[in-house]
Formats: C-alpha cells, sequence, structure tokens
C-alpha cells in the first residue's frame, strides 16, 4: 500500500522575493569587497590619468635633473611630490598607489645612494619606506614598484641595523618578484 | 500507521520563515558571480586609460595640461618622448608585434637583476648571523630564484 503523497503548495511570492533579495545582498557585499581591495575601476579615472600625466612629467624633470648631475635638484623634486595630495584607492585605483610607490621608491633609491646630500637619518629614511608604502600594501595586485620600495626598506632596516627586519622585508620583495616572474613567463604580467 | 518523517531543520526553517537561508545562499553565489564577472571586465586594462574617460571635456583639459607641460620640458632644453597617439602604420604594427616578445624579455631579465640582487643582499646578512638557520635559509632560496631567473632570462633573449 502506497502513501498518498501530499504536494505542499510552493510559496511562490515568498521564493522569488529571497531569490531577489539574495542577489540583490550577494552583489552588495561583492562590490564593497572588491571596492574594498581595490580590484574595481577607479571611481574617477580622469584622476588617475591626471596623476599618470603628472608624474610622467615629473619623472622626466628628474631624469633631466640627473642628467646635469643635480642629484639636490633631483631630490628636491621628489620630495615636492612627496609633499602632493595623493589620491586614495577609492578615487584613483590601485594603479595610483602603484605610482606612489614607483616616485617613493625613486626618492628613497637617491636618498641612500646620496647619503650627504640633504642628509637624513636612518630613522627619518624608514618613515619615507613607511609613509610611501601605506598601511594596505600588502593588498595591492603583484606589481615591481610595490616590490622595489618593499626592498628599498630592508636597505634602510639594515642602515638601522635591524638585520631580522631587513631579511624579513628582502624575503617578502623577492616573493613579490617570484611571482612577477612567473608572470612574465606564463604571459600574464600586466 | 508508520510515523510522519521529521523534516529537516532547514525545510522546518522554510516553512516558518519569509527568509529561506538556503534560497538565499544560492542566489548569493549566483550573484558573486555576475558581480565578480562584471568587475573583472572593469577592471582589465583598456588600451588607453583616457578611454575610461567618459567626458570629452577632461580629455581636452588634461591634453592641454599635458601640452602646457611639455612645452615647459621643451623650454628647458629637454626633448619628451614621442608619444603612442601617433598614427600606427602596417610597419609600425609589426614592428610592435616584435617589440611585444622583447618587451617581455626585458620584463623577465629585469625581474631577474631584481631577485640576484635580492640573493647578494640577502646572503649579505648571513656573515653576521652564522648560528641562524634562517639567514642561511632564506639565503638558499634566494639563490635558486636567482639561478632560474637568469636561466629564464638566457632562455628568452
Amino acid at each position: 500500500m502506497t502513501s498518498p503523497t501530499v504536494a505542499k503548495p510552493m510559496p511562490a511570492r515568498g521564493t522569488w522575493m529571497s531569490l531577489l533579495a539574495g542577489v540583490m545582498l550577494g552583489a552588495l557585499l561583492m562590490l564593497v569587497g572588491l571596492a574594498q581591495a581595490g580590484r574595481l575601476a577607479p571611481s574617477r579615472p580622469e584622476v588617475l590619468v591626471a596623476l599618470a600625466q603628472t608624474l610622467e612629467v615629473e619623472h622626466q624633470r628628474v631624469d633631466l635633473l640627473l642628467a646635469q648631475k643635480d642629484i639636490a635638484g633631483a631630490i628636491a623634486a621628489l620630495e615636492r611630490l612627496r609633499g602632493t595630495e595623493w589620491p586614495d584607492r577609492a578615487v584613483a585605483g590601485e594603479a595610483a598607489e602603484q605610482l606612489r610607490h614607483d616616485a617613493y621608491g625613486r626618492l628613497l633609491r637617491l636618498r641612500l645612494d646620496h647619503p650627504k646630500v640633504d642628509p637624513r637619518t636612518p630613522d627619518q629614511l624608514a618613515a619615507l619606506a613607511s609613509e610611501g608604502l601605506g598601511d594596505d600594501y600588502k593588498t595591492l595586485a603583484t606589481n615591481a614598484f610595490t616590490a622595489r620600495l618593499v626592498a628599498l626598506r630592508g636597505e634602510v632596516s639594515e642602515l638601522r641595523g635591524d638585520d631580522e627586519a631587513a631579511l624579513l622585508a628582502y624575503d617578502e620583495a623577492l616573493t613579490m618578484n617570484h611571482g612577477l616572474l612567473q608572470q612574465a613567463l606564463t604571459g600574464a604580467a600586466p | 500507521m508508520s510515523p510522519a518523517r521529521p523534516s529537516s531543520p532547514v525545510s522546518a526553517d522554510r516553512s516558518q520563515k519569509p527568509w529561506p537561508l538556503g534560497h538565499v545562499l544560492i542566489a548569493m553565489s549566483i550573484a558573486a558571480s555576475i558581480t565578480t564577472g562584471c568587475a573583472r571586465r572593469g577592471a582589465e586594462p583598456s588600451a588607453s586609460p583616457a578611454m575610461d574617460m567618459a567626458p570629452g571635456d577632461d580629455l581636452a583639459r588634461l591634453e592641454q595640461q599635458l601640452s602646457q607641460r611639455e612645452a615647459q620640458l621643451q623650454a628647458a632644453g629637454y626633448r619628451p618622448m614621442e608619444r603612442a597617439r601617433s598614427t600606427a602604420g602596417t610597419a609600425k604594427q609589426m614592428d610592435a608585434n616584435e617589440g611585444q616578445a622583447g618587451g617581455r624579455c626585458r620584463q623577465v631579465c629585469e625581474i631577474t637583476t631584481a631577485i640576484c640582487e635580492l640573493e647578494g643582499q640577502i646572503c649579505g646578512l648571513v656573515p653576521r648571523h652564522p648560528e641562524d638557520q634562517r639567514y642561511q635559509a632564506a639565503c638558499s632560496r634566494a639563490a635558486d630564484d636567482c639561478r632560474f631567473a637568469t636561466e629564464a632570462c638566457n632562455a628568452c633573449t
């Protein structure tokens, strides 16, 4: 004897409402997550374009000064860049932070290579590296500019006599470069 | 008469609450897939950053700004690089294709330089910490990475 099966009436309206709510909630959470990670396109791309063009010209100016052996002038030009207001990731995307790492990396390289020009203490150099990297550089996609600045931070740590911090920074930079190499070899590099 | 099969907590929950958890989770994963796809498309680098700019006025303003800065540099005796906005003919396109492979090799070799410099810096710390195995291990790893990268660079060029 078979027992009759009773089909429950489908709560169609409730199902669709919950489906719609789920879609909206999922989309919202994903967008918030991606935006926080900076993986979305910048909210104001024109800011990124303006920043990139300004930096291109400034780097060319530094090239010119270095060609003229004007180290102090080059350092001063990069220090002026340091003083500018850098757009954050939410406005100009990850690329803006990578460009900042490029500029700070160049400044730090010059300061390390020319310690007698407008001298800075090792602690000041460490502060410069930290300021350039920012708090959440580890959430950025792997890129050469950040890797270089992290390696420079290692050099500064060595200068301060902190080999432990130096090893950590060098190892971190090595991991980044290893990732970049893999990307380049597989053709996935940006 | 057999006792009624107990319903699972989820189905019981489903019958009582207006926001069934199972449906919400399924819908969230669908939405996540859709939005991730959209975001990836949005995150892909475009041919030119300027292409992302909708307002033509802004682009014109930026171009004008750039031209002014280039003029300032030229006045200072510096000649700015030729920009990619110049018209590209077929020959240029072929050069670009060849250059792409060369560019990749250049990139591989630049990364190799960075890796091998790091090897020098890491292994330079070892003599100061002969008793600490971590320094030696990091040095060995860096040496392996440098060797691998050098081989990749040599094979590429």
